[in-house]
C-alpha cells in the first residue's frame, strides 16, 4: 500500500510548489489512476513515491515504510516505471539486471536465472545480451519493467508508460496491469490517455496545479453527473413526459426524447415503460467520458 | 552481482581511464629510453659536509657539519666513517637536527699514512658524499696541539637564500675543543688574473666578516662581471692577526652550476612527475564517467530506486572509482618499472614506489571527492565537463605557472629559499601537490636542494595531517550534500 500524507514539494521558491499537500492512498490490489494537465505535479508525486526525489514536506510510506527515512525497507516493496527510462545506455541489459539485483542481495546464480525469465516474461527474450542503447523505447520501458520486478516489489508506480508504445504495447501494459491487481498488488497508473485510465483503474485522483482536485471511484465518476438516455417511442404523450421527467431533464423531437442527468439502470426505465404500454422502438444510453469530465474539473478550478 | 564490484569494472574500463593508462605508457616508452642515453650514470653528489678533527690524547674526535645547498643543516645523515686501510677502524655516526654529528676514532693499533676513507651517506637513497679523504692529523707528532682543531676552518659554497644566482661563502669553523670560534676574522680581495702562488697582504684585502658561529654564510661582493677565470682569495685570521687560513678560490666557484642527477633519479623524477600530472587528471575522468555524469543525466535515478540510500551509491562509486583508478596507477606503475628495468638494468626504489603509490592514492581520493561535490552542485553535464577541466587546469596543469606568479607577487627571487617557503606552503592547499611533499618527506630534497623538510613545516605529522584531510573533507562535504539536494 502506497500512502502520500500532506506531501509538498518545492522546487525553488520563486516558482512556487510543484506539489502541495497531496494526500491519497494507493490500496493493495487497486489501481489508481492519476490524471492531471502537464505539470500539474504528476511525475514529481511518483518520483517523490520512488524515492528519487525528497519532499520538502510531508511523508510517503510503502507499505508503512518512510521512503525518506526508511528508504531501504521502503524502495524494496516498490518498482517504478518512469515516462523516458534513464539508465546506463552502454551496458548489456543482462548486466544492468545482475547489476541491479546485487542491490536486492539476490546471488548471483539466482539473479541471473530470474533476469532472464523477467526479460522474456517482458518480450526481450533473445536481445538480453545486446546494449541498451540499442533498444526502441517500447523495449526500453520493458527493460525498467523487467528491473522493477526483480524484488517482486508489492507496489508499482507506473508513470505515463502507454506513451510512445505501439497498440501491442499498449495491450501488453494494460493486461499487465490487469494481472497485477488480480495478483493484490498496488498500481500507481499516471496516464494522459484517460479513456485507459478510466478502463483501468478503480479509482481517478484528479491533480491540478500541484493541489488534489478530486478523488472518485469509477462507480462515482459514471454516476455523479449522469448519462443520457435517449427513447424513440411510438407515441409521445403527457402521461409518458410525466413518468420521464421523474428520471431526468427532457428534451423532445417528434418521437425522439433524450434524458440528461439520468442515473440508474436504463433497462428498468425501458421495462416500465413497456408496462405503461407503450413501445420503445429504440434506446440508447451514453455516459460521459473521464476526459469530458476532467475537462470540466479544470474549467471550473480555472 | 556485488554492485561495487560492478562499478569498479565500469570505472576501470571507462574509455578515459584506460586511455590515460597507455598515455603514461607510451611517455614511459618515450622518454625513459632517452633519459639512459642522456645521463651519467656516474652519480656526482654534491660535497656538503663539513669536519674538523682534533687529537684528544686518546684517539681523534671529529665534528662534522651535514648542510644543504643553502647551508641549512640537514638532520639524520649516517655518516659512516673507514679507514684507508681495511680493518684500522670504522665508526658511524649521524648528524642530529642542527646538522652536527661527533664521532671518536681511537688511534689506530698501526701508524697509518695521510689519509683515511670516509663514506658518507645519508639514510635516504641520495647520496651527499661519497669516497671522501678525511685528513686525520698523526698521532703523537709534534706538529699537533692536543684539542687544537685541524683544520680549523672549512670554507665553501652555498646558494644565498634570498636570491638564487647569488652564491655565497659559507665558512665552518671551530675554536679550541670544538668551542665555538672567537672572533675570527674573514678578509677577502677582488678577484684577480690568476698565477699569483701566495696571498696578497692582508692590507690590501677587505674584512668582509667576523666569525663568531660554526656556520656561516659570507656574502662576497664579487661583481657579476668578474671573469670565472680569476681567482678570488680569502683569508681567515685570528683577532690576534695570526693567519688560520689562506685560500684561493676560481670566481667560477661562485656562479650556479647544474649537476647532472644520474640515470635512475631523474627516471624515478619523471615518472613521479608524470603520474602526479596525469593521475589527477584520471581520477576526474573517472569520478565524471563513475558518478557525476550518472548523477547529473539522472541515470542514477534507476539505481537510487533500488533498495539503497543516496549516501550508500555515493559510498559505493566513491570506493569503486578510487579503487579503479589506484587499480590502474599500480598496474602503470609496474609497467613503467619493467621498462625502467630493461632499460637501466635496475628498478625504482621500493621506498619511493610506496611513497609514490601512497601519495598518489591520497591524490585520487581528493579530485574523486572534489569532483562528487561538483557533481552534487551543477545540474548539466556541459557544467560538470567544464568543472572537470578548470579543476585540471587549475590544480594541476598550471599550478606551477600559478605559483610561480605568486612568488613573483611577493617580490621574492625565484629560487630563493623564500620562493621555496611559497612553494611549499601552497602545496599544502593542492591534492595534485601531495606526491611532492611526500617526495620532500622521503628525498629531503626541494628543487633540486637538499633540505631539511622539518624546517619547511614538512613532517610525518603535517603530511599525515594533509593526507587525511584531503581524503575524508571532500568525502563529507559530498555525504552532506548527497544528504541534502535532489
Amino acid at each position: 500500500m502506497l500512502s502520500f500524507e500532506q506531501v509538498t514539494k518545492i522546487y525553488s521558491k520563486k516558482i512556487g510548489p510543484a506539489i502541495k499537500d497531496v494526500s491519497f492512498d494507493v490500496r493493495d490490489g487497486e489501481v489508481v489512476g492519476f490524471v492531471g494537465l502537464n505539470g500539474a505535479g504528476k511525475t514529481t508525486t511518483i518520483r517523490i513515491a520512488a524515492g528519487v526525489v525528497f519532499p520538502t514536506a510531508g511523508r510517503v510510506s510503502v507499505d508503512g515504510f518512510d521512503i525518506v527515512k526508511q528508504k531501504v525497507e521502503a524502495s524494496k516493496r516498490i518498482g517504478w516505471v518512469p515516462e523516458l527510462p534513464n539508465f546506463e545506455q552502454n551496458a548489456k541489459a543482462l548486466d544492468l539486471m545482475l547489476y541491479y539485483a546485487g542491490y536486492y542481495g539476490i546471488p548471483n546464480d539466482k539473479a541471473k536465472e530470474l533476469s532472464l525469465k523477467l526479460l522474456k516474461e517482458t518480450g526481450l527474450e533473445g536481445v538480453e545480451r545486446r546494449k541498451a542503447s540499442s533498444y526502441s523505447q517500447g523495449m526500453k520501458k520493458r527493460f525498467v519493467l523487467a528491473a522493477s520486478m526483480l524484488s517482486d516489489p508489492q507496489n508499482f508506480l507506473f508513470d505515463e508508460i502507454l506513451n510512445g508504445l505501439d497498440p501491442e504495447g499498449i495491450h501488453y501494459f494494460r493486461n499487465l496491469i490487469l494481472k497485477l491487481r488480480d495478483q493484490k498488488k498496488a498500481v500507481l497508473l499516471s496516464s494522459h490517455i484517460l479513456s485507459e485510465v478510466q478502463e483501468l483503474s478503480d479509482r481517478v485522483v484528479f491533480i491540478h496545479k500541484g493541489r488534489i482536485m478530486k478523488i472518485m471511484t469509477r462507480e462515482e465518476l459514471s454516476g455523479l453527473e449522469g448519462g443520457v438516455l435517449v427513447l424513440k417511442l411510438n407515441v409521445v404523450d403527457d402521461r409518458i413526459l410525466d413518468y420521464l421527467r421523474t428520471i431526468g431533464s427532457l428534451k423532445v423531437e417528434n418521437d425522439r426524447v433524450s434524458i440528461s442527468g439520468f442515473k440508474g439502470d436504463p433497462s428498468l426505465v425501458n421495462q416500465e415503460v413497456m408496462r405503461m404500454g407503450y413501445a420503445v422502438k429504440e434506446l440508447s444510453y451514453h455516459t460521459p467520458s473521464l476526459e469530458e469530465y476532467f475537462l470540466k474539473l479544470i474549467g471550473e478550478a480555472q | 552481482m556485488n554492485p561495487i564490484t560492478y562499478d569498479i569494472r565500469k570505472a576501470f574500463t571507462s574509455k578515459g581511464v584506460l586511455a590515460i593508462m597507455i598515455l603514461i605508457i607510451i611517455f614511459s616508452f618515450a622518454i625513459i629510453p632517452i633519459i639512459k642515453e642522456s645521463t651519467s650514470s656516474v652519480p656526482t653528489p654534491p660535497s656538503n659536509v663539513a669536519y674538523s678533527v682534533i687529537d684528544s690524547s686518546a684517539g681523534f674526535q671529529i665534528l662534522f657539519y651535514a648542510y644543504n645547498s643553502f647551508g641549512q643543516p640537514l638532520s639524520g645523515v649516517q655518516l659512516n666513517l673507514t679507514s684507508a686501510i681495511p680493518g684500522l677502524f670504522s665508526s658511524v655516526a649521524t648528524t642530529n637536527s642542527s646538522g652536527f654529528a661527533k664521532m671518536f676514532i681511537p688511534y689506530p693499533s698501526q701508524q697509518s699514512e695521510s689519509g683515511y676513507l670516509a663514506n658518507l651517506e645519508p639514510n635516504t637513497n641520495l647520496f651527499i658524499g661519497q669516497g671522501w679523504v678525511i685528513d686525520l692529523p698523526s698521532p703523537n707528532t709534534t706538529n699537533v696541539s692536543l684539542g687544537e682543531p685541524s683544520p680549523p676552518v672549512t670554507i665553501g659554497t652555498v646558494t644565498d637564500s634570498r636570491n638564487s644566482s647569488v652564491i655565497d661563502s659559507f665558512v665552518f669553523a671551530v675554536g679550541p675543543n670544538f668551542t665555538r670560534p672567537n672572533d675570527l676574522l674573514y678578509f677577502a680581495i677582488t678577484p684577480h688574473k690568476p698565477g699569483v702562488s701566495s696571498p696578497p697582504p692582508l692590507g690590501n684585502m677587505t674584512l668582509i666578516a667576523r666569525i663568531t658561529d660554526y656556520t656561516n654564510i659570507v656574502h662576497l661582493p664579487i661583481p657579476s662581471s668578474v671573469d670565472p677565470a680569476d681567482n678570488v682569495w680569502v683569508e681567515l685570521t685570528s683577532n690576534n692577526g695570526s693567519t688560520l687560513l689562506s685560500a684561493v678560490t676560481p670566481a667560477a666557484s661562485y656562479t650556479f652550476t647544474m649537476q647532472q642527477p644520474n640515470a635512475i633519479s631523474l627516471t624515478s623524477s619523471f615518472i613521479s612527475g608524470l603520474l602526479g600530472s596525469l593521475v589527477p587528471l584520471m581520477a576526474i575522468i573517472a569520478a565524471y564517467s563513475g558518478y557525476g555524469r550518472d548523477r547529473v543525466s539522472g541515470i542514477l535515478e534507476s539505481v537510487l530506486v533500488r533498495p539503497v540510500t543516496r549516501r550508500g551509491i555515493l559510498v559505493s562509486r566513491y570506493i569503486a572509482v578510487v579503487a579503479a583508478v589506484a587499480l590502474a596507477t599500480l598496474i602503470t606503475i609496474l609497467i613503467a618499472d619493467l621498462l625502467v628495468w630493461y632499460e637501466l638494468k635496475q628498478t625504482l626504489d621500493v621506498m619511493f614506489l610506496l611513497g609514490s603509490l601512497g601519495s598518489l592514492f591520497v591524490e585520487i581520493a581528493a579530485f574523486v571527492g572534489i569532483m562528487f561535490i561538483i557533481s552534487q552542485l551543477t545540474k548539466s553535464t556541459g557544467a560538470l565537463v567544464g568543472s572537470g577541466v578548470g579543476l585540471f587546469l587549475v590544480l594541476d596543469l598550471l599550478w606551477s605557472l600559478l605559483v610561480a606568479l605568486a612568488i613573483e607577487g611577493t617580490g621574492v627571487g625565484f629560487g630563493s629559499l623564500v620562493a621555496l617557503h611559497i612553494q611549499v606552503d601552497l602545496s599544502f592547499f593542492n591534492p595534485s601537490q601531495f606526491i611532492s611533499l611526500v617526495q620532500i618527506l622521503q628525498l629531503k630534497s626541494l628543487s633540486g636542494n637538499l633540505i631539511q623538510p622539518a624546517q619547511f613545516g614538512v613532517t610525518p605529522l603535517t603530511v599525515g595531517i594533509a593526507g587525511l584531510a584531503w581524503i575524508l573533507i571532500p568525502l563529507l562535504i559530498s555525504l552532506r550534500l548527497v544528504s541534502t539536494r535532489d
